[in-house]
């Protein structure tokens, strides 16, 4: 795992991301999407509560 | 979230995503937002600052702000060639209410320059910076005596009043028997 703040939660397959996707948008939160392959490069992004 | 329908998403996480495929990615939860008092965008930047920069395909290390962001050239003249008309700009023909003038407003020592005096090398710096067109100050026989950044600058060197200096520059007068004011393009 890379160096930082350690997930509280890893989906590993993204090929039906309803299950995540409808999950956080229920609650929101800080996200990562992580490319494991090229020397492990994340994009970090927020999902914030419906309306908020 | 709509980095995984490729659209409204970072640029660098799609060129990455197009060429390694979404099997090589994972997706994971940092934080969720149960506490509706905390600031979601300050924990983005927590979050964010906890890795190194250079392995992040996000843009910003502030969430909310544009800090370490640099626009490329391309974008730049964009942006220069969007404002050369100056309806384009936003805030053309309109003026702040009293509100969003005081919030905008930062008095006493919320102002970064508070109690602080600009260095003469500052000084000059902003001149320059500010200064358009030389002035030259030339002989009677039009030959060229001097060169000076600005009218403040021929001003101090001939101990006259800038706006002499201006006025003579205008009109094409001798200045004090001797000189002749004009701009150097």
């Amino acid at each position: 795992m890379i160096a930082g703040i350690l997930p509280l939660k890893i989906y590993k397959n993204l090929s039906s991301p309803e299950n995540f996707r409808s999950e956080l948008h229920r609650v929101g939160g800080v996200y990562g999407l992580i490319n494991t392959n090229k020397n492990i490069n994340q994009y970090i992004g927020r999902q914030p509560l419906a309306g908020e | 979230m709509d980095h995984l329908k490729g659209r409204d998403s970072n640029s660098r996480l799609q060129r990455s995503i197009n060429k390694y495929g979404i099997s090589n990615f994972e997706f994971v939860i940092y934080y969720w937002h149960t506490d509706p008092y905390v600031n979601l965008t300050d924990i983005e930047t927590v979050v964010i600052k906890s890795f190194p920069f250079e392995n992040l395909y996000n843009f910003k290390k502030e969430a909310n702000s544009s800090l370490g962001y640099k626009h490329t050239v391309d974008a730049i003249h964009k942006m220069k060639l969007r404002f050369k008309n100056k309806s384009n700009h936003p805030m053309f023909g309109k003026t702040h209410t009293s509100f969003a003038v005081s919030k905008i407003s930062k008095p006493g020592n919320l102002n970064p320059m508070f109690g602080k005096t600009h260095s003469i090398n500052t000084k000059l710096k902003m001149s320059l910076a500010k200064s358009k067109i030389s002035i030259g100050l030339y002989d009677l026989n039009n030959n060229l005596i001097g060169t000076y950044i600005n009218q403040v600058e021929l001003s101090n060197y001939l101990n006259l009043n800038k706006s002499t200096i201006g006025r003579y520059l205008k009109s094409g007068k001798i200045l004090l028997n001797k000189y002749i004011i004009k701009e150097i393009l």
